[in-house]
């Protein structure tokens, strides 16, 4: 077996046969094992008449497939005390399962089969459209208003169909959904050639690359079927309207949601770095949280936004706020550092979340040990003052001079800016 | 990993710059709330530079407060967290649990301040007795057997691989053995503080007044179906109950959470620190009686111990 050491010491990759990337990461240490398998598909795909159907696949992957019905499939990882979880994101989608290491082989065969081969059964179809719309509901629910910065804010901020289409799913996929169409998007998207598996373990490398190839091998895919277009690559718009008003009068108190153009991140560059100490700063402070990304610290790679969560009910613009930081002392400035450092190395600390972002990073970057880089960046930077003081007027700058789109949840009604 | 009196245990790990310290207070399930929102006020009053991270988490009378700190900063916040939550009223939560988990030059004596700073003001109290409650809603009786954990008495291991066996996974004993009797019953048996003491609930439901005689019957058919299980079953129960333990160890603050809430709840801390080797030390007569053990909340309520 060809296979290619990374840059992480215990991190070996390879290309299998049908074209998916394969990653191996070894902790000699580690009590579990991890298996992913992400593909390079995720709501900005979507195409118009396909929203949430990206999401709504992802839940059909969890249902019966060729070999097996999903209670079969279930019993099987709970006898061995095994977890599982699938996330649908903007830029990709990923399938994983934890258990022990010795029931690697299991996972890594399970999840293959579920991915490649669904079944789409069409009562299973109408239950998972059920189920994606009560966690829809569930997740929007206990947020003031029921609105939060994804999906609201995001609609909000972009014009173009791909960044500003609602992803999650929602009653109207009865009316547009079917087998065909659903098995139509299946053979687009979830092809070996947009995928990248990751294991993680206490095995050698080669031996959990081994256990990839094989599980692969048995993969009969159509090689006829055409190439997803990435949708998002068309230039993406911003919406005219900058601020809208959303009133609840059951609310206790006033939430601003702010949003701004976050750094770019394909790059580990010093205005995402800037950014990431930004948001830290912000959410020191009571009433505030900030973050840099709509789902956290580099989970795309370009036109995310820079969020901040307001709900101090003072009438403060987020500009005023950026450039309040200017004059914050050493101190606070180094504390909000390490806080920004350990949000990023909570993505590689954690065992499972490791896997799951070497996955996100080969897929969106090419480059499975970004994170850990990110990571040694700013473990450097949380001990050189000047250097985040830079970082830091830098950002604060760049991020005031932008426009930003704002929701405004407030409980007493008040005429629209 | 060491451990100091049962109630600070500190565990090696690389993964994480920060060392992650958790505190667990032991309170009752009615006061965990009042427990949880003065704690948090304590927390508010000490340093906030210090940590970068923090949580409180913690259910069925615990609260876990777990933050993450350079060590340099550790202890000087922890004499704070200390001195801001002695106003804790005695009778309302316990001392708390020390679990640390990261890189820590001497640990030891760090973790022996930890415990002159907080200091036991929990009492050894008598065991908890076995009680039954029982009301009728909507033609459904539930019924609600509560008793001492039995883990400290019949081996933490043996207990959690008895619950494992009744609970776990798709092949659960509890709700097999329940549906087999066909009347729309359903048992849980659940595990939590009462009057800041471990105890064991067996809470079942069921259609019409027949509760007392669901549990006759699990008395009688649960020891004898595990006396039934061949070892491959029992193998396969403990790598069950292996992969449960192991899942603390997905990361340093799941482990220091998990560690102390074993802590705390008198499940045996060692269980999480080092899972393989203590379900390796249960034998077949282990798990017998841990499952009587299990059961004696029921058998007393029944009359019959």
């Amino acid at each position: 077996m060809n296979s290619t050491p990374l840059e992480a010491a215990q991190m070996r990759s390879m290309t299998l046969d049908q074209g998916a990337r394969a990653i191996a990461i070894q902790n000699p240490s580690a009590r579990n094992s991890t298996f992913v398998l992400a593909i390079s598909s995720g709501m900005r795909h979507e195409l118009p008449g396909e929203e949430g159907m990206l999401h709504l696949l992802e839940h059909l992957i969890y249902q019966d497939s060729a070999a097996i019905t999903s209670s079969d499939r279930e019993a099987e990882l709970n006898s061995v005390g095994g977890v599982l979880g699938g996330h649908t994101h903007m830029d990709y989608t990923e399938f994983y399962e934890t258990a022990l290491p010795s029931d690697l082989s299991g996972m890594v065969a399970r999840v293959i089969e579920q991915v490649f081969h669904p079944a789409f059964k069409p009562e299973q179809i109408n239950e998972q459209i059920h189920a994606v719309c009560t966690e829809r509901s569930q997740r929007l629910a206990p947020a003031p208003g029921e609105v939060l910065p994804f999906p609201h804010l995001t609609c909000q901020y972009w014009e173009d169909h791909a960044h500003g289409h609602d992803g999650t799913g929602d009653k109207s996929l009865f009316s547009r959904v079917s087998v065909e169409r659903l098995q139509d998007l299946h053979a687009k998207h979830y092809r070996p050639e947009h995928a990248v598996l990751v294991t993680f373990g206490p095995q050698e490398p080669s031996e959990m690359l081994e256990i990839l190839a094989e599980e692969m091998g048995s993969v009969s895919i159509a090689k006829s079927m055409p190439k997803a277009t990435a949708s998002h690559h068309m230039e993406a718009r911003q919406n005219s309207a900058k601020n809208q008003i959303v009133h609840d009068p059951g609310l206790p108190g006033r939430r601003l949601l702010a949003a701004t153009s976050a750094a770019d991140a394909r790059t580990i560059n010093e205005a995402f770095l800037g950014d990431l100490i930004v948001a830290s700063l912000l959410s020191m402070q009571t009433g505030l949280d900030s973050s840099v990304g709509i789902f956290g610290p580099a989970d795309l790679t370009e036109n995310d936004l820079f969020i901040l969560v307001d709900d101090t009910g003072l009438d403060l613009e987020p500009i005023l706020r950026l450039r309040a930081l200017a004059s914050v002392d050493d101190t606070i400035l180094q504390s909000a550092a390490k806080r920004a450092l350990f949000t990023v190395e909570k993505s590689v600390h954690d065992d499972e979340r490791l896997a799951r972002t070497t996955a996100r990073d080969m897929l969106l970057r090419g480059s499975p040990s970004f994170a850990h880089e990110l990571v040694s960046r700013l473990r450097l930077l949380s001990e050189q003052t000047t250097r985040l003081r830079k970082l830091l007027l830098g950002s604060t700058q760049r991020l005031a001079t932008q426009p930003w789109h704002t929701l405004d949840v407030t409980p007493t009604l008040q005429e629209d800016a | 990993m060491r451990s100091l009196a049962k109630r600070v245990l500190t565990i090696s790990d690389d993964r994480s710059s920060f060392p992650v310290l958790s505190l667990a207070w032991r309170t009752d399930p009615q006061h965990e709330q009042e427990t949880r929102r003065l704690l948090t006020q304590s927390f508010g009053h000490t340093d906030r530079l210090v940590p970068v991270w923090h949580q409180f988490s913690g259910d069925n009378g615990s609260v876990i407060l777990t933050v993450a700190a350079e060590q340099q900063q550790l202890e000087r916040w922890l004499r704070s967290m200390a001195h801001e939550s002695s106003r804790l009223d005695s009778t309302l939560a316990s001392g708390p649990t020390i679990a640390l988990v990261g890189t820590f030059a001497d640990a030891k004596n760090f973790l022996a301040t930890a415990t002159d700073l907080f200091p036991r003001n929990d009492s050894e109290t008598a065991v908890l007795p076995s009680r039954m409650q029982q009301n009728m809603v909507q033609g459904y009786q539930q019924t609600l057997i509560t008793g001492q954990d039995p883990s400290l008495k019949a081996g933490e291991a043996a207990c959690f691989l008895a619950l494992c066996l009744l609970s776990g996974g798709s092949s659960a004993m509890l709700p097999r053995t329940v549906s087999s009797l066909g009347n729309g019953a359903t048992v849980q048996i659940s595990r939590g503080l009462v009057q800041r003491r471990a105890a064991i609930t067996w809470q079942g439901i069921c259609r019409g007044s027949g509760g007392l005689q669901v549990f006759e019957m699990l008395a009688q058919a649960l020891p004898a179906q595990l006396k039934a299980m061949n070892d491959a079953e029992v193998q396969q129960l403990k790598h069950f109950a292996l992969a449960n333990l192991s899942r603390a160890w997905r990361s340093p603050i799941e482990l220091a959470q998990t560690a102390n809430q074993y802590q705390i709840m008198d499940w045996g801390q060692s269980l999480i620190s080092s899972p393989q080797s203590e379900l390796d030390r249960v034998t077949r007569e282990d798990l017998d009686h841990a499952m009587d053990q299990l059961l004696r909340p029921v058998l007393e309520v029944l009359g019959r111990s």
